[in-house]
């Protein structure tokens, strides 16, 4: 998708994603790590601040659903085994080894710097967005609803990968 | 029985062309994920699965293993046809074998509809309903999981060809990593 976004049209997306409460996106999520890469089908819903991550198999069952409110943070594993604690990274890492970094995820996928660095293209579109502890490369994006959001998502830390390919935005 | 009225009507039609749309619900009936693609059946034990969205990959059973590929990993997985069958219910209906469908009790709904449930009540799927069409062709198959979460299949038909078994063998794609997982 090519569009270009002035100055001002970069800022009005970035604020009208910041102030979006209820949102949610859906698609696959490819896992790489040193020993093992998996594909799951992913689906993020968000009610800021609170959000709900399902991981599943290809065919839809479940593998993990992440749950986090401001009181809560809850962790189903695909036995059905619920494990609280108050990191949700933290608990995912011990479950399955995988580091997804659950409470960034939200801001991740809609694109938004916050105060992380952000490099732009020079059609106006984010290219990354550099976090503590990891790099996002946004690749590709799709208009929705006249704002464009990301379709292709790289995630980069020192020693995973995860690349999320979006198919459904509700925003 | 319900079952043998169920084995007839999956196996009456030797082969099936179709185009899915597979659509996850959360307990809530909130749309989670969807994904859509063709799948080709030759029965017993032949299956290719081609999803297109949300991204590209491909399953085979060729009759003795499946070739999982995965292009947004550049992998293909090799399982056993039996652990693919616990990785999807999907699998349940293009396989004859006895001792396989002993696991699970049919229970007949509607003139055709059929209900099945895992004997192992510690299975992830809760249940699966199949539905048939006209053409006794399968129309739709939805399973349920133990967490209300629920995931339905419609299948609407390509083209009434034959297929023979070399249209299931699968090539292994240059260059991509192959992860076998059969002896594990």
């Amino acid at each position: 998708c090519t569009a270009t976004l002035t100055p001002e049209q970069q800022t009005f997306r970035e604020e009208y994603l910041a102030a979006k409460k209820d949102y949610a996106v859906s698609g696959k999520l490819g896992i790489f790590d040193e020993k093992v890469k998996t594909s799951t089908l992913l689906n993020i819903s968000v009610s800021r601040p609170d959000y709900t991550i399902y991981v599943s198999g290809i065919t839809g069952t479940t593998l993990l659903k992440i749950r986090k409110t401001t009181s809560l943070t809850e962790i189903t594993d695909d036995k059905g085994n619920i494990h609280t604690g108050s990191n949700a990274e933290e608990l995912v890492y011990n479950l399955t080894g995988f580091h997804i970094p659950c409470d960034s995820l939200p801001d991740i996928v809609t694109g938004i710097p916050g105060n992380n660095p952000a490099h732009y293209r020079d059609d106006g579109t984010i290219e990354s967005i550099e976090f503590s502890e990891f790099t996002v490369n946004y690749k590709n994006y799709m208009e929705v609803n006249g704002i464009l959001l990301p379709k292709k998502i790289d995630i980069k830390g020192n020693n995973f990968l995860l690349r999320i390919a979006v198919n459904k935005w509700e925003i | 029985g319900d079952r043998e009225v169920l084995h007839k009507m999956i196996f009456e039609k030797k082969s099936l062309s179709v185009n899915f749309a597979q659509t996850v619900f959360s307990a809530d009936n909130r749309v989670l994920q969807e994904q859509s693609g063709q799948l080709f059946l030759l029965r017993p034990n032949y299956f290719r699965m081609d999803t297109v969205e949300p991204d590209a990959s491909t399953i085979v059973a060729d009759g003795s293993d499946v070739y999982s590929y995965d292009e947004m990993l550049e992998q293909v997985t090799i399982y056993s046809f039996r652990q693919q069958l616990d990785r999807s219910p999907l699998m349940l209906v293009i396989s004859d074998d006895e001792s396989l469908w002993n696991e699970y009790s049919v229970t007949r709904g509607s003139m055709d509809s059929f209900t099945v449930m895992p004997k192992n009540q510690n299975a992830n799927v809760k249940s699966m309903s199949l539905s048939f069409g006209q053409d006794n062709g399968l129309k739709e198959l939805r399973f349920v999981e133990n967490d209300g979460k629920y995931s339905i299949y419609n299948f609407t038909p390509i083209k009434d060809s034959e297929l023979t078994p070399s249209d299931f063998k699968y090539a292994i794609p240059e260059g991509v990593t192959v992860d076998d997982q059969r002896s594990k």
